[in-house]
């Protein structure tokens, strides 16, 4: 299209704009993907990536734009249109059936074409099988069910069905990030090779080592806009990482008012999963964030701390006790809670009323005895929407009739309401606007001024420079880094995070 | 009389906000009423008021644990099952010459015990409600025939004053004792649900488990009481229909838990946990029992009835699928 390769154009995607309830997700995205290629598309959480996968995956309708496959316009109406146009995607999450074998995941979906007499003919699905998994390299029996097989695997199983589908286009939407280097190693040996034979590869990855490494051309989004194009992403690479996170931070930091206290939590060789030993200590009165990509661990870490789920290994203390917590409930007596990144399925209580989700442990004064008490719950929720600036027309209102932010401040008062002396908030910025974001870490700054020691988990980098005392990286369950977000930038905390 | 209570559940509860759908239950009820009335002079009476009530007492009673289990998202299928098993019990301690408080008790305790082996197994062992209380029911039942023998048991003639009896068909005035019990557990589980914590935290539960879970609730701990509340109000239930018919038999209660079932659904609580309300569960019972007295009345073919109570019970059913849409 633009004269630089004389290859054919497998894919383009003509100004593209998707919105959501207003809110613009995708604004006129123009991009090709040539035959024989494989296109790097990187971006920071919410730059739009997902939703551009989705549209060309058909399971959203662009508001505008068009899509050229193969030369032709495809109309990308459902997932089978995509599929039928020939563009095949391996996810994230694995959409195969455990329970099947390997032949028969890979005929799931095309299964008529092997009916013969009502009868499926296993030969020629094994044969057709055995075909699909040569492409990306796998030599496993077809007739092994798939839950027996290693996750990796798995994913060049999906690839090998993706391709089934894919004429000219494969997208791969993060499929590295449950992978170990050694089977990462071997998908993109698979990718290498469907490349030479002439289909347009996207790869979509947070870690910029990898897309360095395989791509020979980089499409960066931003806020759901083309913030640049790289043709040499190896020796460009602090220009993407640039393109993706820009250096002027639209949070301001907020000093401190208060003076740093005893150490509060100690983490001592905890082991996540089956990841490296993790030390880390919050002291009173500090916020402490932890920085790293999607799948860095740091989410897991979080919710062993606040006692969803128990450590591997090493030692937990807090203000010098040992503290192992059975549970989230055993956490809140022992003065943790958290936040959680999900918001939606383990946040929010869809059903009840904003008042009911703010005091639904009864903290404090509000049933001391079992009997819920009107005018000390009344008075709590009230200080709480006042404190928190939460925009609700009354409290018994569905919780789900508040905007994100404000739900997400109604889950910060859970906490507030209670005696606690640590707070996780895992993602606490997570689908809320910038003004919200902002009143949202000036409240959590202003609590460091009762003592109360703060962990702040996130993949955002500008948040983190805004409120914390000291940033911690974190990489493949391990933290790599340590720095003071004074002298930090996000480039800085960006290549520690992706080992570029 | 019966209207009186459509009045209770105005507020919408935990809910935040008033499904309007809230007042279709109440409103067949009355057209129901006054179509019925119309048909037959028989129906229109404070007697037959009292017969259906009396009907209601024995499945109301062990529908406020159904309701309660369902609203913590939670299913249960033993209540029929364990209202034959505690009559049984309670009638036998009697001919066992234990005075009749106790019997009753210990039969109560029974429900709660077998309660707390369903909790375990579906909150420890995660066995899915359905199974894990269609297994103990079976069991229960098993049990219950392997005991009596299949016959039935009848309570021994008391002289002088008899509480199971007087619980069972006993009246304050005009006013049946089983009746009074009724309202007053109605009243009692209303305070329960929504004035105390234990109340909210069922409704927490049942809205999203993993959510109540991160919030700091023992979501196992919450759902086992709720188990034990449940097998004790069963129990209760089958004290008071033993009471009834002065004898217990292993058959009593048969395909109790589809007649609960269909009262609370009937009554708004969602199949997904969540949303439900113990006073509207007793409108969907007192609809149920006057659909079946009133067709008795007419004397329409048992049969029929049960088509009308299965085609109720899909229509609330299909309200709601058509709720839960509402929500996402």
């Amino acid at each position: 299209m633009d004269g630089r390769s004389t290859r054919t154009t497998a894919l383009s995607v003509q100004s593209v704009s998707k919105s959501f309830g207003g809110v613009a997700a995708l604004t006129s995205v123009n991009m090709v993907v040539r035959s024989g290629e494989i296109l790097g598309l990187a971006g920071a959480n919410g730059a739009g990536k997902s939703t551009l996968i989705n549209v060309l995956t058909g399971q959203f309708e662009p508001d505008s734009g068009v899509v050229v496959v193969d030369g032709r316009e495809a109309s990308l109406d459902s997932p089978r249109s995509a599929q039928s146009a020939g563009i095949g995607v391996v996810r994230q999450e694995l959409d195969l059936v455990p329970h099947l074998t390997v032949s028969e995941n890979l005929a799931l979906g095309n299964e008529r074409s092997f009916q013969h007499r009502g009868r499926l003919d296993r030969d020629a699905m094994r044969k057709a099988a055995r075909l699909l998994l040569s492409r990306v390299g796998l030599d496993i029996d077809p007739d092994e069910q798939v839950r027996s097989i290693s996750i990796g695997d798995r994913q060049l199983i999906a690839a090998a069905r993706a391709l089934r589908d894919a004429g000219s286009v494969l997208l791969l939407d993060e499929p590295t990030s449950s992978l170990t280097p050694f089977e990462s190693e071997r998908l993109f040996t698979a990718m290498r090779a469907l490349r030479d034979e002439g289909v347009g590869v996207v790869f979509i990855s947070h870690r910029l080592d990898e897309v360095t490494a395989l791509c020979s051309r980089v499409v960066v989004l931003r806020d759901g806009r083309v913030a640049g194009e790289f043709l040499d992403p190896g020796a460009q690479l602090p220009a993407i990482v640039e393109a993706m996170v820009p250096g002027t931070a639209e949070l301001h930091r907020t000093e401190r008012s208060g003076s740093l206290g005893g150490v509060l939590l100690e983490l001592d060789g905890v082991v996540v999963g089956r990841r490296a030993p993790v030390s880390l200590s919050v002291r009173s009165g500090e916020v402490v964030g932890l920085f790293g990509l999607v799948g860095a661990g740091k989410s897991s870490l979080g919710r062993m701390i606040s006692g969803a789920s128990t450590p591997r290994g090493g030692r937990m203390r807090m203000s010098g006790a040992r503290y192992s917590p059975r549970d989230p409930a055993h956490a809140f007596r022992l003065g943790v809670a958290c936040l959680s990144e999900d918001r939606r399925n383990s946040g929010i209580l869809p059903q009840l009323s904003v008042r009911n989700n703010m005091i639904v442990r009864t903290p404090g004064d509000t049933a001391p005895n079992g009997v819920l008490r009107r005018s000390p719950i009344a008075r709590l929720v009230a200080s709480m929407i006042e404190r928190l600036s939460i925009k609700t027309a009354n409290d018994q209102l569905s919780i789900l009739s508040l905007s994100g932010g404000n739900q997400q401040k109604v889950l910060l008062a859970r906490l507030l309401a209670e005696d606690l002396s640590l707070l996780v908030l895992d993602e606490p910025t997570h689908g809320i606007d910038v003004r919200a974001k902002r009143d949202l870490l000036e409240t959590v700054r202003g609590l460091t001024s009762e003592g109360l020691g703060i962990l702040i988990i996130s993949a955002e980098i500008p948040e983190l420079l805004a409120a914390c005392d000291r940033i911690l990286v974190m990489r493949d369950g391990a933290i790599v880094a340590e720095f003071e977000p004074t002298t930090a930038t996000e480039q800085t905390l960006m290549s520690a995070a992706t080992g570029g | 009389m019966t209207i009186d209570t459509s009045n209770a559940p105005r507020r919408a509860g935990w809910l935040g906000k008033v499904d309007p759908t809230i007042l279709l239950l109440p409103a067949a009820l009355l057209l129901m009423v006054i179509a019925f009335a119309v048909a037959s002079p028989t129906f229109f009476s404070l007697d037959n008021f009292f017969v259906v009530m009396r009907q209601t007492a024995v499945l109301g009673v062990a529908a406020i644990g159904a309701t309660m289990i369902l609203i913590s998202g939670r299913l249960d299928i033993s209540q029929g099952a364990i209202i034959a098993a505690s009559g049984i019990v309670c009638i036998s301690l009697l001919q066992a010459g234990l005075p009749a408080i106790v019997a009753m008790i210990a039969a109560i305790l029974l429900g709660a015990l077998l309660g707390l082996m369903n909790g375990l197994l579906t909150e420890n062992l995660k066995i899915p409600g359905f199974i894990a209380t269609l297994a103990t029911a079976l069991v229960i039942r098993g049990a219950a025939l392997l005991f009596t023998g299949g016959q039935s048991t009848a309570a021994p003639i008391v002289e002088g004053f008899d509480l199971l009896a007087w619980v069972g068909i006993g009246s304050v005035g005009p006013i049946p004792v089983s009746v009074i019990l009724l309202l007053t557990l109605y009243a009692v589980a209303w305070f329960v649900m929504h004035r105390t914590a234990w109340g909210l935290r069922v409704y927490a539960i049942g809205s999203s488990a993993k959510a109540a879970r991160t919030a700091g609730i023992r979501v196992r701990a919450q759902a086992v009481q709720i188990f034990i509340v449940a097998g004790a109000l069963s129990a209760l239930a089958g004290v008071l229909l033993a009471g009834r018919l002065g004898s217990a038999s292993p058959s009593n209660g048969s395909g109790a838990e589809f007649d609960i079932f269909a009262a609370v659904v009937l009554g708004g609580a969602s199949l997904f946990g969540g949303r439900g309300h113990v006073l509207r569960t007793l409108l969907g019972i007192v609809f149920l029992a006057t659909l079946s007295n009133g067709l008795v009345i007419l004397n329409v073919s048992s049969y029929v009835q049960g088509i009308a109570t299965g085609a109720v019970l899909l229509l609330a059913l299909a309200l709601d699928r058509v709720r839960a849409k509402d929500d996402d």
